[in-house]
């Protein structure tokens, strides 16, 4: 009887092991593939025309298929990051997206290359106009930041919810909040007046 | 009179059902219905998944539409209305491909799902019994390999007496 319990016992253990924590992933590097140079000669001032290269990551381990969503905004450092506590994402409008459906534990990679195509100065605030990403053109007055300093690019995650049949940018673990974003801050390198 | 009034319904039904059929091709074609495809393609793979089997190759083409789809829209946002028409279309056509060859893939993840289900419930009974039995008979050889020495020592000291 007890060598039953006990074989019993270990076998379902060893047929049932404990869910693993289902999270994503996300980062970004520089050139080289690595987390450093993010800017030509290091250098966060960015001149108008000024080529920069990045890549993007995401990692599922939501042990699932998902399909996610790259939500990219150009931020100043007044605008509200996004709030993992909350879950809530920043509040501005989507500059450019990019979208995969990712198997269980696979790793996304692909390259950001952007460059600013037009700057305006108004005052003391540096405006930008337009840019290129991946060789697409984004225009509008985007974002405007005082000086041209501390301007920022935040890729959030988002992921299709089934059961909400939504886009949602937050997960709950273990009844915490979660998220996956990640950003880099960089500044317009002095525009010339014409 | 009533001749006429025959070919009148008739051409009145011939042209509801033009509607209808115009109507649909037109629904299928727009945006929207993409949307809702490529949507429901990932809930049908999700589910292939989600009850344990596998689509890569069923993925991998639902990746190209998406991508054909982003392409699209960054043509139509660049004012090239043909380009990203061509390229909706055929998005939508991987998408129906997708929709088509999923249920074969759900229907082997649940053929799967089940033989594995199988397979635990006959192995448990099965690792159970044979670890009971090698347990039980440990302790049998054990006992007797004791019993074997105990009556040695017996022997040893009957000599000597």
């Amino acid at each position: 009887m007890l060598a039953t319990i006990t074989t019993s016992s270990v076998t379902y253990v060893t047929l049932n092991p404990p869910a693993p924590e289902r999270f994503f992933a996300t980062w970004i590097v520089g050139a080289n593939g690595l987390a450093e140079h993010y800017f030509p000669n290091d250098n966060p001032n960015i001149a108008v025309g000024e080529q920069v290269n990045w890549t993007l990551g995401v990692y599922n381990a939501m042990s699932t298929l998902e399909y996610v969503v790259v939500r990219v905004k150009l931020l100043n450092s007044t605008i509200a990051s996004p709030n993992e506590t909350a879950g809530n994402p920043s509040p501005v409008p989507i500059l450019f997206e990019f979208t995969r459906v990712l198997l269980p534990n696979e790793t996304w990679t692909f390259p950001f290359v952007w460059s600013m195509l037009n700057v305006t100065q108004r005052g003391k605030l540096t405006m930008i106009g337009k840019l290129s990403i991946n060789g697409n053109t984004v225009n509008g007055a985007l974002t405007e930041a005082l000086l041209g300093m501390n301007f920022r690019f935040v890729f959030e995650l988002w992921f299709y919810d089934e059961n909400l049949n939504q886009f949602a940018f937050s997960w709950t673990t273990g009844n915490i909040r979660e998220s996956a974003w990640t950003q880099v801050w960089f500044n317009v390198a002095k525009v010339v007046a014409p | 009179m009533i001749v006429e009034g025959i070919l009148l319904a008739l051409t009145i039904i011939s042209l509801l059902g033009l509607t209808i059929i115009t109507a649909n091709t037109q629904t299928s074609n727009d945006p929207d219905s993409l949307a809702v495809a490529k949507l429901q393609a990932f809930t049908e793979l999700a589910s292939v998944y989600s009850s344990g089997g596998q689509a890569p190759a069923l993925v991998d083409e639902l990746n190209k539409a998406l991508n054909l789809i982003q392409e699209a829209n960054i043509a139509g946002s660049n004012g090239n209305a043909v380009e990203a028409t061509n390229l909706e279309d055929q998005a939508r056509s991987l998408i129906s491909d997708v929709l088509a060859r999923a249920p074969l893939a759900q229907q082997q993840a649940q053929h799967d799902a089940f033989n594995r289900v199988f397979f635990a419930v006959v192995s448990i009974p099965v690792i159970v019994l044979i670890s009971t039995a090698t347990l039980y008979l440990g302790i049998r050889v054990w006992s007797w390999y004791e019993k074997m020495k105990f009556l040695e020592l017996k022997i040893v000291e009957k000599d000597e007496e």
